[in-house]
């Protein structure tokens, strides 16, 4: 598949990124029309990664969640920030005074069970790390190293997973880590900004991070016998799990991924419901507080169980794609989670391109065609569609991340399913190509570069053109930024190779319809001037003051060519078509950072110490 | 007319299952690409010609015909309404040539040519345009009449919107004031099925006001209608498919039943209680902050023998957001219950929200206090919710404390005068005095915010003894914040036992943030100044502060020197021309031989602001002006041309015989001096 091909030569997606490249301009490009039809996937084989890999091999994995948000810039010196650790305890244990243990492989074999029960109750003793960071240093010690002789236990013996260790281990598990999560240190509502706040780490960690360890090695065990298990991680296990993916602590969130993961491939009975409880977590970030930190590895999580989804998609899946993985684009910290969440997206579309039964109507966008109305029953269309719904009209960076996730899927639409959408599609790329602000013109007219996407242009060329065309024609020449212009003229080159004739017409068209305009303005005054005496007619109109004079509506654009014939605008596209470098920029890092705040190194540091359980999910086969 | 299609509709299409706007077209499976040729509205006869039939593929589809086919009703409704609605719900953004109706006024019938009008609008591209044309509405309807706003237009909204939120919105808020434009109370149900469209989308600041309109409309409801329409409506959405539906039907519950039969209240009932024990969250918590309004019109039996027993379970909900909410509801409930039940039924659980393990409901216990302290009364407050207090007071999250410590003056004020100052110094003082050093400046500053106003409850041995040394420890704390929280209450000590006492720990206070490296701690407290200037008096001001304030009109943030100027002119207000003209005027009018521009333009912004005599403004103003007038510095020169007419203005005024110089005549000019304020950025460049 084009496709896939693409994604192997491109440089592991950075998680910030905003512009991807325009890739179909490179060679693999040619074979996309033929190949365009989306083959039934493989299913992706769970495959051992190399741990230290970077890379991502191929999109059979949902991209793995930036641990650190911020670039160390090295910047203006650190200034030591007051407490960056947090950790909301309530209760402390009484008694913290611990007994070194005699280690487990020096005892005799039938000793060990008990011995390893009496490790993991010793182990639920919880130290105070924040109010006073030394106190009882010895007995943390005690249980920092009964911790790590345990993880070792586990991971290197045979048959060590007792039944007697099940509810040992899950309520050592419960006791540390399921707690009420501190207040967040950063600020909440529409002053957070997940870019540049730094996160609050985890004070505990030391001791957070082994109980995490030995719990991920319990559940992976050779030995692990998820029924038995079952009777102890059961759904409140669950619910309490996802709390804690509002931590602020990006390595405790690896963790958690991980482990959900793990629970989510080894206990069937529980899938449904976790979906579910993950759903809610979404509906609330969406409609209610918009602030929870770990949308992004929630994500993760969901595409490989959607690579795993079998076919035909369930209704319920169906439902999700619509209700929650397309409003979460609505949300103003999309750039957060964007790329989880485009993989999921695209990951549905790759599944199953088009459906037999329609999906529920969720999405009409006011300005939608019948067409558009039609084509619901196809998901590509109803994720256009969604796109289009909730495209963003002030938020610039988001627009281009929109950009981005909209080439991905038409990288994979039917060309049947194109022709449905293409109208509002197209009516949405001509506002962005006109966009005042050059990194979204620039983004949008990179599509031309796309040969795939020229294909299903020049396909329907008569009806793509006519809406396209004024648009470019206007910015040839109004664009600020000189760089658009270039694009531009490469653009209506094309247009032209691709229809002589249509190219004409649309010219000559967009003339009559420029005087047509101001003319049409005054109609509308009219118009309403007559509804108004109509109105005034009715006895009741005094009791219903009418609504203070609108604002009249000004068209933006100032002078356009409109005394150019079309033989000078062939020429000048002639001429100014820049041809457009096939390597176009490399992935430009279009993030900043917004202030000079001083970082705090420790923070940046701690989470680069951190080593992640596994670079890549893999996918959650579903039962059937 | 044929049979108003909200009805026909309404009947045939809730099987109780979800419903969206556009329901009707999706269900259509056979619904196709844009059609051609007859089946649209074509070949129907038109009666409304907005515009001639287009010649382009879309021309079946035109709001004309749309208009016509309604306004007809000659076809058979069942036939032809789906494929209408498609048409109008399809309506693409006129992309060919010819959109506007404009040539309708042609044909004779004029009565539905709003809505083809309308129609024809929200097929506009332009958001704006759409929105605009929502907007007026209410002219559209007055300019159909009651029974056509009724049998077109409503059937038209209920079934076509499909738009931007933004458009929704917009409707949603029209229609809550729509029941005199389809003909008064009687016939407000007819504004149902497009408001409980909207209260069903997905986003909430629609569906909020959508519900806000229906509460509205309520209210305009026969009782025979409210029962035989609204109620339905409740109960659909309360048993929608989708939570959306269902939270938007909590907030209905209260206005409704009121006016119910019994056995209909018993039903709603039912499904309000069932909605608090839904399995979504989001249910849950909408349920949770309506409780306390429910209660309130249900009748006392059913409050004790149905609400608590609800409030109980969502005050133990597994989310910590639900039992937050909780709280708020038990201010309600405690309001209608004896002291008996109330001790008996919902203390032990607002005992157990106060030590709830989730932070979040501690700080709601905390955020709510006085409203909860009212709710139950002296005696439980006595026994049971001061020793709640105290615990939040120390609780271990620094935001519970925060939240705790900015009720404790309402806490104190609201005590029963009797045996109040034993308990607040026996049982509240100290643990105020601990949150003192807290460790937490938002704790310090929630406290500095509300600490003085104890003052005056305790009167002035307590406040002398026990409350000030408290006072100057703050004022010397390290966080700005809580000394400026100090300053600015100084007003209600004053009351009590004078400012003196303070006024030598006040100075240092006011010294450092004065000259705080944050420039708006400076501004901050330049802002308190003319306050403290009428406390502390004139002589301490120009002994102690006067120096201050002139030191401030060299600072280099702009937004300093801006507020020194109105400062000083706060201050001539209140100690008079005469104190302005000995010590102010003086210094600034030096300040014009300095060499920094800046500086010299502030001279012309404070002379703009202060109001001086006739004598001062003459001899000594004007050489300074006309100097500056000369400067070489374009920007100095143009305000001072513009001070220069300030002044002539004024003097003129002073020159007429009316004598009441005193009077701010301030010539509008308070803000306009600063027409072109300039960053601090800005100052950089030239200054160096």
């Amino acid at each position: 598949m084009p496709y896939k091909l693409k994604k192997e030569k491109e440089p592991p997606k950075l998680a910030k990124g905003t512009a991807k490249p325009s890739s179909s301009g490179k060679d693999g490009g040619g074979e996309s029309t033929e190949e365009a039809q989306p083959q039934p996937q493989p299913q992706p084989q769970p495959q051992p990664q190399p741990p230290s890999s970077n890379k991502r091999p191929s999109n059979s994995t949902p991209p793995p969640t930036q641990l650190s948000k911020i670039k160390y810039s090295g910047g203006p010196q650190i200034v030591k920030k007051e407490r960056r650790q947090s950790s909301s305890r309530f209760n402390l244990s009484k008694n913290r005074e611990l007994q070194k243990l005699p280690a487990l492989k020096d005892s005799p074999t039938q000793e060990r069970e008990e011995l390893f029960i009496q490790k993991l109750r010793q182990c639920c003793v919880l130290f105070d790390f924040v109010s006073d960071p030394l106190s009882d240093l010895k007995f943390k010690e005690v249980k920092r190293a009964g911790l790590n002789e345990m993880v070792e236990y586990i991971t290197h013996s045979r048959d060590v997973v007792t039944e007697a260790i099940y509810p040992e281990a899950v309520t050592m598990f419960s006791v540390n880590l399921f707690r009420t999560l501190p207040p967040s240190s950063n600020p909440t509502g529409a002053e957070f900004d997940p870019e540049e706040d730094e996160p609050t780490l985890e004070a505990a960690w030391p001791h957070l991070q082994l109980v995490y360890e030995f719990f991920l090695r319990f559940l992976e065990s050779p030995d692990f016998q998820p029924n038995i298990a079952k009777k102890y991680i059961d759904q409140k296990f669950v619910l309490a799990l996802l709390d804690l993916f509002d931590s602020e602590d990006p390595r405790e969130r690896d963790f958690l991924k991980t482990i959900l993961h793990r629970i989510y491939g080894k206990f069937l009975g529980l899938r449904a419901y976790i979906r579910r409880q993950i759903n809610h977590i979404f509906y609330r970030f969406i409609y209610e507080t918009e602030h929870h930190n770990g949308i992004a590895e929630l994500l993760e999580i969901l595409g490989s169980i959607i690579n795993g989804f079998a076919l035909p998609l369930k209704e319920e899946h169906k439902m999700f794609l619509i209700r929650v993985l397309l409003p979460l684009h609505k949300v103003k910290s999309l750039s957060v989670y964007h790329p989880q969440l485009a993989y999921c997206v695209v990951q549905f579309l790759e599944k199953e391109s088009s459906l037999t039964e329609p999906v529920l109507p969720l999405l009409c966008p006011g300005s939608t065609s019948l067409a558009v109305l039609a084509i619901l029953h196809l998901v590509g269309g109803a994720v256009i569609v969604g796109l289009l719904k909730f495209w963003p009209k002030t938020h610039s960076p988001k627009e281009v991340m929109f950009l981005n996730e909209l080439e991905e899927i038409l990288d994979v639409i039917e060309p049947s399913e194109f022709s449905k959408v293409m109208e509002p599609l197209f009516r949405q790329l001509a506002k962005c190509v006109s966009s005042p602000h050059f990194q979204v013109a620039e983004r949008a007219l990179y599509y031309w570069n796309n040969e795939y996407i020229m294909s299903l242009i020049s396909d329907n060329a008569a009806r793509v053109l006519p809406i396209m065309f004024p648009a470019l024609y206007r910015n040839s020449k109004s664009h600020w930024n000189k760089t658009i212009h270039g694009l531009i003229y490469n653009a209506l080159k094309l247009f032209m190779e691709m229809n002589q004739k249509l190219f004409d017409d649309c010219t000559q068209q967009y003339k009559a319809e420029k005087q047509k305009g101001r003319f049409r303005m005054k109609e509308r005054e009219e118009m309403w001037q007559k509804i108004e005496e109509l109105a005034r007619l009715n006895p009741q109109y005094p009791m219903f003051r009418a609504p203070p004079p609108l604002p009249p509506v000004y068209s933006m654009e100032t002078e356009t060519p409109t005394a150019e014939d079309i033989q000078l605008l062939k020429r000048t596209v002639e001429t100014e078509a820049v041809q457009m470098l096939k390597d176009i920029k490399k992935e430009k890092v279009l993030l900043r950072r917004k202030s000079e705040l001083p970082q705090d190194v420790y923070t940046i540091k701690a989470l680069e110490a951190h080593k992640r359980a596994e670079e890549f999910l893999t996918a959650s086969q579903e039962a059937l | 007319m044929n049979l108003c299609p909200c009805f026909f509709r309404l009947k045939k299409g809730h099987g109780g299952s979800f419903r969206f706007l556009s329901q009707p077209i999706f269900w259509i499976s056979d619904l196709q690409l844009p059609r051609r040729g007859p089946g649209g509205g074509r070949h129907q006869p038109i009666r409304v010609s907005v515009h001639p039939p287009r010649r382009n593929r879309t021309s079946g589809l035109s709001p004309a015909s749309l208009g016509a086919g309604r306004g007809l009703g000659a076809k058979p409704a069942a036939a032809t309404s789906r494929s209408r609605k498609n048409m109008a719900g399809a309506a693409g953004p006129g992309t060919g040539p010819g959109t506007g109706p404009g040539a309708a006024g042609g044909d004779g019938d004029d009565s539905l040519y709003p809505i083809a009008v309308l129609i024809d609008e929200l097929r506009n591209e332009d958001v704006q345009l759409r929105l605009n044309s929502i907007k007026k509405l209410s002219t559209i309807a007055l300019a159909l009449g009651v029974e056509r706003t009724r049998t077109e237009l409503l059937p038209f909204l209920t079934d076509t919107i499909y738009d931007e939120d933004e458009v929704l919105l917009a409707l949603a808020e029209q229609l809550g004031n729509f029941t005199g434009l389809v003909g008064g109370p009687d016939f407000a149900h007819c504004l149902l099925p497009p408001l409980e469209s909207l209260a069903t989308v997905e986003e909430t600041v629609v569906r909020d006001k959508a519900v806000e309109s229906l509460r509205q409309i309520s209210q305009e409801h026969t009782s025979v209608a409210l029962e035989a329409h609204f109620v339905p409506l409740v109960k659909r959405l309360a048993s929608g498919d989708w939570f959306t539906s269902r939270t938007s039907a909590c907030g209905l519950f209260s206005v409704c039943y009121p006016r119910a039969s019994n056995a209909v209240k018993a039903e709603i009932r039912q499904h309000f209680r069932s909605l608090c024990s839904d399995d979504t969250p989001m249910v849950r918590r909408a349920a949770a902050s309506k409780l306390g309004e429910f209660a309130k019109v249900l009748e006392l039996d059913s409050v004790k023998s149905e609400i608590v027993p609800l409030f109980t379970n969502l005050a133990s909900d597994e989310q910590d957001s639900v039992r937050l909410l909780a709280v708020e509801a038990c201010v309600s409930i405690a309001q209608l219950l004896s002291q008996e039940d109330l001790e008996a039924l919902v203390m032990p659980i607002l005992r157990q929200a106060a030590e709830d393990k989730s932070w979040r409901v501690r700080y709601m216990v905390a955020d709510k206090f006085s409203e909860l302290q009212k709710a139950v009364g002296p005696k439980i407050t006595q026994n049971d919710l001061i020793p709640a207090f105290q615990n939040l007071l120390k609780d271990c999250e620094a935001e519970v404390r925060a939240a705790a410590a900015h009720k404790v003056k309402e806490l104190c004020e609201n005590l029963p005068i009797e045996g109040r100052e034993t308990i607040i110094m026996n049982q509240i003082l100290p643990y105020i005095k601990e949150l003192v050093s807290d460790t937490n400046q938002h704790v310090k500053s929630a406290l500095a915010s509300v600490i003085m106003g104890l003052s005056t409850i305790l009167g002035k041995e307590n406040t002398i003894e026990h409350l000030l040394p408290l006072f100057l420890a703050q004022l010397k704390d390290e966080c700005p914040e809580v000394r400026l929280n100090i300053i600015s209450n100084l007003d209600c000590v004053n009351e009590v036992i004078g400012i003196r006492q303070l006024s030598q720990s006040l100075l240092p206070a006011i010294v450092e943030l004065a000259e705080d490296a944050k420039w708006r701690v400076r501004l901050a407290i330049i802002e308190y100044m003319p306050l403290l200037a009428g406390q502390l008096g004139v002589e301490f001001f120009d002994e102690k502060l006067n120096s201050l304030c002139m030191a401030w009109l060299v600072d280099h943030v702009y937004a300093i020197r801006e507020a020194a100027t109105n400062n000083l002119m706060k201050l001539v207000q209140k100690f008079g021309t005469e104190w302005a003209q000995n010590t102010i005027v003086p210094k600034v009018l030096v300040m014009a031989n300095d060499p920094n521009y800046l500086h010299r333009m502030t001279t012309l912004f404070c002379i703009n602001t202060i109001l001086l005599d006739f004598s001062a403004l003459q001899e000594e103003v004007k050489p300074v002006l006309q100097k500056l007038g000369q400067d070489e510095d374009m920007d100095v020169k143009y305000f001072a041309q513009e001070a220069m007419s300030v002044v002539a203005q004024r003097l003129r005024k002073l020159d007429l015989p009316v004598k009441d110089s005193d009077e701010p005549s301030a010539p509008g000019a308070d803000k306009n001096h600063f027409l072109r304020p300039r960053g601090p950025g800005e100052d950089a460049g030239k200054e160096c």
